[in-house]
């Protein structure tokens, strides 16, 4: 592969014979090209704001936060940046995906360029909203914030008009910058191209519920990843998450587990709550005697699709409102236990990012109320940059998997 | 048990206050057993209007500057999360705060991660009823998003209806009226004490006004109001040209919550030879700032709560940073402030994202310079801090 040039590859373990996620994998690497090529708008967005509206505007979804992170930290191995974020006046205590996203954009060394700063926030995620800020401060971007209110059932009625208007006001302010207007049918269109991608995580999370598990923990956290980044392109996104899904459908047909997978009844391992920059844990989860069968990082973006037979509007707004991580900490987890106990785990991890005040703030109570409901054994791990907790989390995993395999 | 009292600088002006606080603990227990409830909230953001018309006694739980409710709240939230929230958490687990323990229910406006946390933990672990209101983010001064007035008022019916519930009182608009009028006085005579420290000869420093209002966080604010009045009474029987001119450097406060007993960087400040004079703090001035407009006999109250508390200068967790800067570059002009010390929390980083900006508006609109303070409840930064501040000061001029 290409890209193993990249320092930060040489110590993970891909899966060399599935050709389908070099693809994948080129698309993302290749976005910039893709992004001059096509000649639309660039809205950067932070990671679980959805994208419908910027497609139906007409414009590119970015996702910095993911993006940057993946190609300056991950593979690039590239902190620098983070010195960046301080001289912006974030802090060095800071989540470092935020550090590396906003040393990115406010050092200019962005990988791709962007016209319109826009993205949604609500009661999830602090340093979001003050990153974006921050952004909009000392670029000289349009930019737009939008905003998702807090979920309680009690609240439906106004919650579901407050998010409608703020999406006319955000389809106004996009229209501006576009040109191009956003109407009924338009919506329609863009939530279906969502659904494509959505639908494609869908299948590409029940592959996982196979006995025989066909794709590395690796390869499937990037994929989760990638799809909050549609920079890609969503036809083109799309069209590599098919070949992966059959390529791996292939495999399933065949009895072909992951090559990375050294057991014969591994430990199937469900990795939850913040997305971890130390990618050599997915190999470190296998090298051990496990599996990753699912993972939560992204799931809000994908853990239904959006109606198609009712007005686009009504159906994105309600969407948006009882996406997973909207919830409070005991609802999302209610909220997501269907969809951990589909993909059949034996033991959780939950990940925390050193810095992150949402998800670590929660994993007391998230990891309680796993073992409440799914009895199940959790593993509470935290990870800052790439390399500098492989060795504890070396252990731990280890001392897990033993302790729990069959 | 947790020091529950409040370390007044003026005692003898303040006697009958520190009296009156003294006796709330017994006199919280009385009215519970008598069938009162009591309701504690956190955030400013949350009127307690709404919890006085429903006949219950609020207690704004704001309590800090202590370790072991740090190390204790730490059992919930990780030790890289702001020791306020882990403080909130902890006090109730610690249970020898008398407040925490009195609660009989939380009322938690939905502002900031740390806000929501509190929230979630004690509801699951400390097995007691919690009321959220939610809040618009992104709103702005100039009203561009009237839909965000109108989602909280709904959020504020809501509360009220379940406060209402919990307290098992019908609560009607001339209810909440007449809570309005009595936190408006409280807010007005606060508002009189606050503005005092803008002349060089104040009767009462700033200190003791924010004393004051943390000890109107904790007693009935119908006593409350009476002790206010006694002071304003002895405050403007003194002549001030009397009193001789404080040269000492004029420093705002400004920053993370400043809980009650949190006074770590009060007194260095102080210690260090400086006067502050004025604040841009959630305990401090801004919780007395703007009363809430009473609308005629045919107006719904509700419009009144919804208008002045998503309109009053905003917590940096909303995103509306010009009108922070904007009030915080007045305050400054008012009280001829000559030093802004910025008083971050570890890990609040909705302030500390926003020092930046803040530096920059005070000094290119008044040259007003700025000291950043990153620390949290443990005494071992003391020398630092005092060092730090020691220089500022030298720098902006002053004597040390």
């Amino acid at each position: 592969m290409k890209q193993t040039n990249l320092p930060g590859f040489e110590r993970l373990q891909f899966d060399k014979e599935l050709k389908s996620f070099d693809g994948l994998l080129s698309l993302f690497l290749n976005s910039v090209d893709r992004v001059k090529t096509l000649g639309k708008k660039v809205v950067a967005k932070s990671p679980l704001s959805p994208v419908d509206p910027i497609y139906a505007a007409g414009a590119l979804a970015y996702d910095p936060y993911t993006h940057e992170t993946l190609m300056k930290s991950v593979f690039k191995e590239d902190y620098n940046l983070t010195q960046e974020a301080l001289d912006a006046g974030l802090n060095s205590d800071f989540n470092p995906w935020n550090l590396i996203m906003l040393g990115s954009v406010f050092s200019g060394k962005n990988e791709i360029p962007v016209d319109i700063y826009s993205t949604a926030c609500g009661c999830w995620d602090d340093q979001i909203k003050k990153c974006w800020q921050t952004m909009a401060e000392l670029g000289n971007s349009p930019f737009h914030f939008w905003e998702i209110p807090r979920f309680e059932e009690l609240t439906e009625k106004w919650a579901l008009d407050f998010i409608s208007k703020e999406l006319e006001q955000l389809f106004n302010f996009l229209s501006s910058k576009t040109g191009i207007k956003v109407t009924e049918e338009i919506l329609n269109s863009a939530i279906k191209q969502g659904n494509l991608i959505r639908q494609d995580m869908l299948d590409l999370t029940r592959l996982l519920q196979s006995s025989c598990i066909p794709m590395p923990a690796l390869e499937f956290y990037i994929a989760q990843l990638l799809i909050s980044d549609y920079a890609l392109e969503p036809e083109a996104l799309h069209s590599e998450y098919r070949k992966l899904i059959e390529e791996l459908e292939h495999r399933i047909k065949q009895g072909i587990a992951a090559p990375g997978i050294t057991s014969d009844k591994p430990l199937r391992i469900y990795l939850m709550g913040d997305e971890t920059q130390e990618f050599q844990l997915l190999n470190v989860i296998e090298q051990y005697g496990g599996a990753l069968v699912g993972c939560d990082s992204r799931l809000s973006l994908y853990y239904e699709t959006v109606k198609e037979e009712v007005p686009a509007m009504g159906a994105l707004t309600g969407w948006i409102w009882n996406m997973p991580h909207n919830k409070p900490t005991t609802a999302r987890v209610m909220a997501t236990i269907p969809y951990i106990k589909q993909q059949k785990p034996d033991a959780i991890i939950i990940s925390n990012v050193v810095g992150s005040r949402n998800l670590p703030g929660a994993e007391r109570l998230v990891r309680d109320l796993i073992r409440e409901e799914l009895k199940l054994p959790v593993l509470s791990i935290e990870t800052t940059l790439p390399r500098e907790d492989i060795e504890k989390i070396d252990y731990q995993v280890k001392a897990f998997i033993e302790m729990n395999a069959y | 048990m947790t020091e529950t009292t409040i370390d007044f600088i003026n005692r003898d002006l303040l006697e009958s206050l520190s009296t009156r606080l003294a006796q709330e603990p017994e006199r919280i227990t009385t009215a519970k057993k008598e069938g009162k409830k009591v309701i504690g909230y956190f955030c400013p953001h949350l009127p307690e209007e709404l919890i006085l018309a429903a006949d219950m006694l609020p207690i704004r739980l704001t309590f800090g500057g202590e370790l072991e409710p740090v190390a204790a709240g730490e059992d919930f939230l990780k030790s890289y999360s702001c020791p306020f929230a882990r403080s909130c958490i902890g006090y109730r687990k610690l249970s020898d705060n008398f407040y925490y323990t009195a609660v009989d229910a939380i009322c938690v406006a939905y502002t900031c991660d740390s806000m929501r946390r509190i929230q979630e933990y004690w509801e699951k672990y400390f097995d007691i009823p919690t009321f959220s209101l939610g809040i618009p983010q992104t709103h702005d001064r100039f009203r561009s998003k009237p839909h965000a007035k109108e989602y909280f008022k709904n959020e504020l019916k809501l509360l009220r209806q379940k406060l209402a519930e919990f307290s098992d009182k019908k609560v009607t608009d001339q209810d909440i009226r007449k809570s309005i009028a009595l936190c408006n006085q409280i807010r007005e005579k606060l508002w009189i004490l606050f503005e005092y420290p803008q002349s060089m000869q104040t009767p009462i420093e700033w200190r003791d006004v924010l004393n004051i209002t943390h000890a109107g966080f904790l007693i009935d604010r119908t006593d409350f109001i009476v002790e206010l009045d006694q002071i304003i009474k002895v405050l403007k029987r003194i002549k001030t040209q009397d009193i001789p001119k404080d040269t000492r450097p004029r420093i705002m406060i400004g920053g993370s919550i400043i809980g009650i007993g949190d006074h770590k960087i009060l007194d260095i400040i102080n210690r260090a030879g400086a006067n502050i004079v004025a604040d841009f703090t959630c305990t401090g001035s801004m919780f007395s700032r703007k009363r809430v407009s009473m609308p005629g006999i045919i107006g719904s109250p509700m419009d009144g709560l919804a208008e002045r508390y998503l309109y009053n200068i905003p917590c940096p967790f909303m995103t509306d940073l010009p009108k922070r800067l904007n009030r915080l570059v007045r305050i400054a002009r008012d009280y001829s402030v000559q030093g802004l010390v910025y008083y971050n929390l570890k890990y609040c980083d909705i302030w500390r994202a926003e020092f930046k900006f803040m530096k920059e508006a005070l000094y290119n609109q008044l040259s007003v310079p700025s000291l950043l303070i990153e620390t949290d409840y443990s005494p071992t930064d003391v020398g630092t801090i005092r060092t730090k501040v020691e220089a500022f000061l030298e720098m902006i001029g002053g004597q040390i």
